[in-house]
């Protein structure tokens, strides 16, 4: 695994333009970099990403079977009571996923460390999946890359037959597809997820989730669209944890409205899992000790890091290494209570930290995206740079 | 642990092409990095996207050496190159056609697959100038139902505690619609004032977005 330099493709910005990627700069900064890239060995890539990736997607979906199967459990990772049997039916019945990011810390020689899992609402899948794509083949092709170059990445294949796959169950080829108002990341991958399900030959309406409706009275009813069309199905770029807590969050239980990422979701996006996969699994090479936290009002120990259950692109993490360098991102979700999990450190390059977000889509991993922070906790901010397998 | 990499087609972690239907100012592009774009798709092809074209190849060993493909990639795309070249009875007869010089026997038993050659032995037949080792992935159908792609097995994996997504499910959830349809029918229009809107998403402002 290094980090090596390239030039960039003359007009890139340009050709992001026409294929969609309009969040290739935020706020004035660069969110995609390609003046670098990693670059890793097969054999990193398969003995080092690939297969733990799917290793702890198994210990993932044995962990749900599990917090599915006891109250105890689902009340200890704070899953609201009204949900469920909304998420065991979604997991009795084998309601599939579409995909999820599974983050890693890897340096190139030892066991990569899970640190979470982006299992209900993953973003940079289109960076991962197809501007990174582009990237590799213009390399080869302009001769900056040798032409055996590869990249681990069928993430859009897998995703299309995901989306195949999920058809079968939606006996009218249609599923909504929403994300939150004015955000422009969000609604960019959700386009994305749209463009693969129309490439798997569902029909995908949008509707942002402000609009989506609540028609009272139904005895068997479904959430609207804006046109007040019934939704049977819909993909959410929203987490779980938010919808059972808005104003309509109760109905859901009661609707015939299909979600997806599926109910069961919500036991994995929780960082509560992360305690109890150690417990179950102590000792696991690819995992790190977790704990739940039993006093979060007290300062982090040295070398821990302290996450909420809940919480996004870094949000209200905090840490303090073996040395004693204290870090900390603030945010919203203060409210939730929290794990400890023992610090690992990213390797650095140019001094910024990498973090390796390994897709799974399906049951399967199939690719993988790098970002880099300036900080060792990685947030919405940070960079999304391009690999290559040489 | 090493994978089973796929015996025929090149050893590679990426997808052969990608297309995008909806994103975009070339909305319906077609991206191929290997092979032309199969030109039974009419998509138009961004303009400003050239990618590789598949490589012709003269010999196996010379295949091989570019250390793009496998060498059964490129064995077996030899092969098929070698079976689609036209057969004579004579050398007098393909060099009429081909021109003197630009025929050759070749002799089948040398190859892996001569049990599927016509007649297993010897032929007569053009000089096989350069094979593409890409065309192969070209076969390819619109709907995408026989494609023959690395990654062709199944994406999910069955789990014995839980229900079968598909057929089943399916069965049940097309009762329900039927049922749905009829009912949400009246209901959407009698109550489409009564619809109540912003039931999620109304705290998102404090967040920032919820792409993790």
């Amino acid at each position: 695994m290094l980090r090596v330099a390239i030039s960039e493709r003359p007009h890139w910005q340009a050709l992001a333009h026409d294929l969609g990627f309009h969040f290739h700069t935020l706020e004035g900064e660069r969110y995609w970099v390609e003046d670098a890239y990693y670059q890793f060995t097969l054999e990193q890539v398969e003995r080092d990403i690939e297969d733990p990736t799917e290793a702890i997607h198994e210990l993932c979906m044995d962990a749900v079977d599990r917090i599915c199967a006891s109250d105890a459990l689902l009340r200890k990772i704070a899953i609201p009571e009204f949900m469920w049997d909304t998420i065991r039916q979604s997991w009795s019945s084998g309601q599939p996923h579409v995909y999820g990011r599974i983050d890693l810390a890897y340096d190139g020689k030892n066991p990569a460390k899970f640190l979470e899992y982006n299992a209900d609402t993953p973003t940079s899948v289109y960076e991962a999946g197809v501007f990174s794509w582009v990237w590799l083949e213009q390399c080869i092709n302009q001769g900056t890359l040798p032409r055996h170059a590869d990249q681990f990445n069928s993430i859009q294949e897998r995703l299309i037959a995901a989306f195949s796959h999920i058809k079968q169950g939606l006996p009218e080829g249609r599923l909504h597809f929403a994300s939150i108002k004015d955000h422009l990341e969000d609604r960019a991958t959700v386009e994305y997820l749209q463009d693969c399900a129309v490439q798997a030959g569902l029909e995908a309406p949008f509707v942002f989730m402000e609009d989506i409706g609540y028609p009272p009275g139904a005895d068997h009813p479904r959430f609207v669209d804006l046109e007040h069309r019934p939704i049977d199905a819909i993909f959410k770029l929203y987490p779980w944890e938010e919808m059972a807590d808005d104003p309509f969050g109760e109905f859901v239980p009661s609707m015939d409205t299909l979600w997806f990422e599926p109910p069961w979701k919500a036991i994995l996006s929780n960082k509560a899992i992360l305690p109890l996969l150690w417990e179950w699994h102590e000792g696991h090479p690819n995992l790190l000790p977790a704990y739940f936290d039993p006093s979060p009002e007290k300062s982090v120990t040295k070398g821990w890091v302290r996450k909420p259950f809940f919480s996004r692109e870094g949000s209200n993490i905090s840490l303090v290494t073996p040395d004693g360098a204290a870090e900390s991102v603030g945010g919203a979700y203060a409210d939730s209570p929290r794990i400890l999990q023992q610090y690992h450190p990213m390797p650095r390059f140019n001094d910024r930290h990498a973090l390796i977000g390994s897709w799974v889509v399906g049951d399967r991993a199939c690719g993988m995206g790098i970002r880099e922070d300036s900080g060792r906790i990685t947030k919405d901010t940070s960079c999304f740079v391009p690999h290559a397998i040489i | 642990m090493a994978k089973q990499h796929d015996t025929i087609l090149p050893r590679r972690k990426r997808s052969a092409r990608l297309t995008l239907a909806l994103m975009g100012a070339g909305a319906a592009s077609i991206l191929s990095g290997c092979g032309n774009p199969d030109s039974t798709l009419d998509a138009p092809e961004l303009s400003n996207v050239n990618f590789t074209e598949p490589e012709a190849y003269r010999s196996v060993e010379e295949c091989v050496k570019d250390n793009v493909y496998t060498r059964n990639a490129c064995e077996a795309a030899y092969n098929a190159a070698q079976e689609s070249t036209p057969r004579f009875a004579s050398v007098e007869e393909c060099e009429t056609e081909y021109g003197e010089g630009n025929c050759n026997v070749t002799n089948g038993t040398d190859t892996d697959n001569s049990a599927s050659n016509s007649g297993g032995g010897s032929w007569v037949g053009p000089a096989l100038m350069g094979y593409m080792v890409g065309n192969m992935m070209a076969n390819r159908n619109r709907d995408g139902a026989r494609v023959r792609s690395v990654y062709h097995e199944p994406i999910y994996r069955t789990r014995e505690n839980r229900g079968q997504w598909g057929a089943a499910t399916s069965q049940t959830r097309q009762e329900v619609t039927r049922r749905n349809t009829a009912i949400s029918n009246n209901v959407a229009k009698a109550n489409t004032r009564a619809t109540q809107r912003s039931g999620f998403g109304s705290r998102s402002s404090a967040r920032g977005g919820f792409g993790s």
